[in-house]
């Protein structure tokens, strides 16, 4: 599939739909803070023991524990208010049911942008599948399009690209376990974490 | 001792929205308890949808009845690496059970992927590698 890199240099994005990513580390903060809150009442108490019995090396041992179980709780809430909150990235496009062939105008802002050395935004169309245990195939990529490959930080705070869905494909499509799913898929290379998120798109068939 | 299907001009690639038209035949040896006919796509895993299709309760053991399905816009006939979607249209009969299945394409892009327009009529001989059965079962 051809590679399609068109910047602009509009930074307008108003009229246009906000989109929501399609995965969110929810479940994984839950198991963080609840794993960090479990550490913490085991070491809590057996701190509170060795305190008691006048054993106050052994406590001060368990002290440094304990503040390791905060930092993991402390961290999980960070990255939780950075996710939900602080540098969320914006993808906002034209028509989120595109029909086949049709161009799309996406646009994007980035509030962290300083802290991204590089921005990759791409359009993916895939095929899913399902075994009867719900265990995943792994998927076949059907189309994928570059739409925006950048380290330039004011192209990385925001920016515009335009892109045609591809006219000969599939459109997507849902029965029992298989599917195919079309997602913009964005890529921010950061200095601790890189961020991957995935946007799925409804592209809906020819006009008839 | 069989049914058939007969579609009209042997076309067995169709746009979506079409209208599917031809004939359905058939020699049982006693009035069948009940003749069906269906236009449907399924997956690899059987996963299906009639799509539209009708009944008679009451027929000779031997007849023809003419069809016209439209097609649907969606699904396209689909062939990919870890499934495929088909279109078929079915014949069968209840007491006796006989059953006919032809199977066709409903998709816009031609065999070079580009996309095309209702004419000219896609038949068999336009496609010499696709065979459309006539089976019992």
């Amino acid at each position: 599939m051809a590679t399609q890199l068109n910047i602009k240099d509009d930074r307008n994005i108003s009229g246009m739909t906000e989109l929501a990513p399609s995965s969110k580390p929810t479940l994984s903060l839950l198991v963080i803070a609840f794993c960090a809150l479990l550490w913490n009442s085991v070491f809590i108490t057996q701190y509170k023991y060795q305190w008691y019995i006048n054993d106050r090396e052994s406590a001060i041992i368990l002290l440094g524990f304990f503040i390791a179980g905060n930092a993991a709780l402390l961290i999980a809430f960070c990255y939780f208010l950075v996710f939900y909150y602080i540098g969320q990235p914006r993808l906002k496009i034209s028509n989120r049911c595109p029909r086949l062939g049709e161009k799309v105008a996406l646009a994007w802002e980035l509030p962290d942008y300083r802290s991204i050395n590089r921005l990759a935004i791409t359009l993916e169309g895939f095929e899913s599948m399902e075994n009867l245990y719900e265990e995943k195939f792994p998927k076949n990529v059907i189309a994928s399009i570059k739409l925006a490959d950048t380290a330039d930080k004011r192209d990385i705070k925001s920016g515009t690209a335009e892109f045609k869905i591809p006219g000969n494909s599939m459109h997507s499509f849902t029965a029992g376990r298989f599917q195919i799913i079309w997602q913009l898929k964005l890529y921010a290379e950061k200095e601790w974490k890189d961020r991957r998120l995935e946007y799925i798109i409804e592209v809906q068939p020819h006009e008839v | 001792m069989t049914i058939q299907i007969n579609i009209k001009d042997d076309n067995v690639i169709f746009l979506p929205g079409d209208e599917i038209e031809g004939v359905v035949l058939w020699e049982l040896p006693q009035s069948p308890a009940r003749l069906v006919v269906n236009v449907y796509w399924f997956t690899d895993g059987s996963v299906s949808d009639i799509v539209q299709g009708f009944e008679l309760n009451s027929v000779d053991a031997a007849g023809t009845l003419p069809f016209k399905f439209s097609l649907p816009a969606t699904p396209y006939s689909y062939s990919g690496k870890l499934f495929s979607i088909s279109w078929e249209i079915e014949a069968y009969s209840v007491s006796p059970d006989e059953r006919c299945a032809c199977p066709f394409i409903m998709s816009p892009y031609d065999t070079a992927g580009e996309l095309r327009s209702r004419d000219p009529i896609y038949t068999l001989q336009s496609y010499p590698d696709y065979h459309c059965p006539v089976v019992d079962f």
